[in-house]
Order: C-alpha cells, then structure tokens, then sequence
C-alpha cells in the first residue's frame, strides 16, 4: 500500500472548523491540481474525498468538546502518478473506515438520503487508511494511478 | 451555485443546476429546489452545468426525488458531467431516478411529449 512517506510533500494547508473552510480546503487542491497538472480523475477523486472527509470532520469532530480545532491537510507526490491526500485532526476519534457500505435498495421509498460520503471515497479512491496517533486522527486518502 | 426554474406545464418544471454541488452550492439551492419538486409532478433537472457533486448533492436529489413519488410524481436527471454520473452511479441512485441524455429524453421517461 502506497503510503504518504514513501513520496514528496507537495504543500500544506491549515484549516478551521466551519463549512466555509471545506470550500477552502478544496480550493487549495483545486489549485494544486492546475499547478501539478493531474488528470481530472485524480483531480474529482481527491477533491470529492476531501469534501466528504472535512465534511464528516467539521460536523462531528469536535461536537460536544471544548477543544480548539487543529486540522491539517498534506498533499503528497507518491511514485508511479499517485497522489495522497492526508487529514490530521485533533476531533473525537472517528475511523471512516469502519463504517458499513449502505445497501442499495429496491425502491425509492426505502432509500437512505444520506450515509453515502465513505462509499463514495471508497469507489473513487484506491486507498482509504485510517490511523490513531495520541489525540489526532490520521486519514490518508490515496487516489488511483492516471492512465 | 445557482439554480434556474423553467416551467413546461402545469406541473412540469425545468431546474438547471450551474456550478459545485458541495455542501455549500447544496445550501444556496436547496430551498428553491425543495420548492420546484414540491410544486412539481415531473421534474426534470439539467445536469449539464454542474461539474461537480458530493454526497450532499445525493442527499439532496433523493429527498426531492422521494418526495416526487411519494406524490406520483418523478423526477429525471439529464446531459451529467462523465464523473458526476459515476457518483450517482456509485451510490446507487441511478437505480431510483432516470439517467437521461436529454431534456426531451427525460421528458419521454415521465411520459411527457418533447414538444412541451
């Protein structure tokens, strides 16, 4: 599994805890994606899984604490075209990972409107890991080779 | 993100969505869109303009769309960006609501005449 180190770091950014820092966020890979000229697959894949993974961040991660909100985004060059996004947040502990694919279901009327962020950056993702370390959470997102 | 709604017939509408249906194009068209599928009985939605859509974009549709069947209604998507349609794909909502090329496509599906 490709992992952040084995690459370059590309450019950081710190970000707050409300929804206007998503829009923040990915404009920053936006702009990164014009500068590194990706393709737009790698491009849609890491800008929608940022959207979903702040997203999940920003609403839950530091609900019902007082802490003040720490969260930094790295973007790294890996080998062989991969690029890797990493989310480091001091919030609740919370592994996307562990969360269960939604089942599709036979009609409209049984349909969940929500719950479908994780499936979506595992569809478009080739990795999705999740980590622990001391009181942040560690998300690396690592989208599929061009080509 | 904006949100344009043309009216075809009496509970026929048009919603062209134009710009990133992220959380916060979800929020700036949410209350018109909610009003268009509850004033409508086929609402077809231009997907042409709309490059990209996160999973509250899916929120977003499902809840129209349910709230269209609820009534006999139905909605229809149509001209989606190549990996906007991979997201509705991915999470399945191809299987609840029409994935049309065009307008007058969509407009067939729900069983009106093109020429509306």
């Amino acid at each position: 599994m490709a992992t952040p180190e084995a690459g370059t770091l590309v450019s950081t950014i710190d970000v707050g805890a409300r929804i206007d820092d998503i829009t923040d966020a990915t404009g920053w890979l936006g702009t990164l994606a014009d500068e590194q000229g990706w393709p737009d697959a790698t491009r849609f894949a890491l800008e929608l899984s940022l959207e979903e993974a702040l997203t999940n961040v920003v609403s839950y991660g530091f609900a019902g604490t007082d802490r003040q909100p720490r969260i930094r985004i790295e973007c790294w060059r890996l080998p062989e075209g991969r690029v890797a996004v990493r989310l480091i947040d001091n919030g609740v502990p919370f592994d996307p990972t562990s969360i269960a694919e939604p089942v599709v279901p036979d009609s409209i009327e049984d349909a969940k409107i929500g719950g479908h962020g994780v499936q979506l950056m595992r569809h478009f993702l080739e990795t999705l890991d999740y980590n622990r370390e001391g009181e942040e959470n560690r998300l690396t997102l690592v989208a599929k080779p061009a080509g | 993100m904006k949100i344009e709604r043309t009216p075809l017939g009496p509970d026929i509408i048009l919603v062209r969505l134009e710009g990133r249906l992220d959380i916060a194009g979800a929020a700036a068209v949410e209350p018109e869109f909610k009003s268009s599928c509850e004033a409508a009985r086929v609402l077809v939605v231009d997907l042409s303009n709309t490059p990209f859509m996160a999973s509250i974009g899916i929120r977003l549709l499902l809840a129209g769309a349910k709230g269209l069947h609820r009534k006999g209604g139905t909605m229809g998507l149509f001209a989606c960006d190549p990996q906007v349609e991979k997201v509705l794909r991915a999470t399945g909502v191809d299987q609840l609501v029409g994935i049309h090329a065009t307008r007058d496509e969509a407009l067939a599906a729900a069983g009106v005449s093109p020429a509306t």
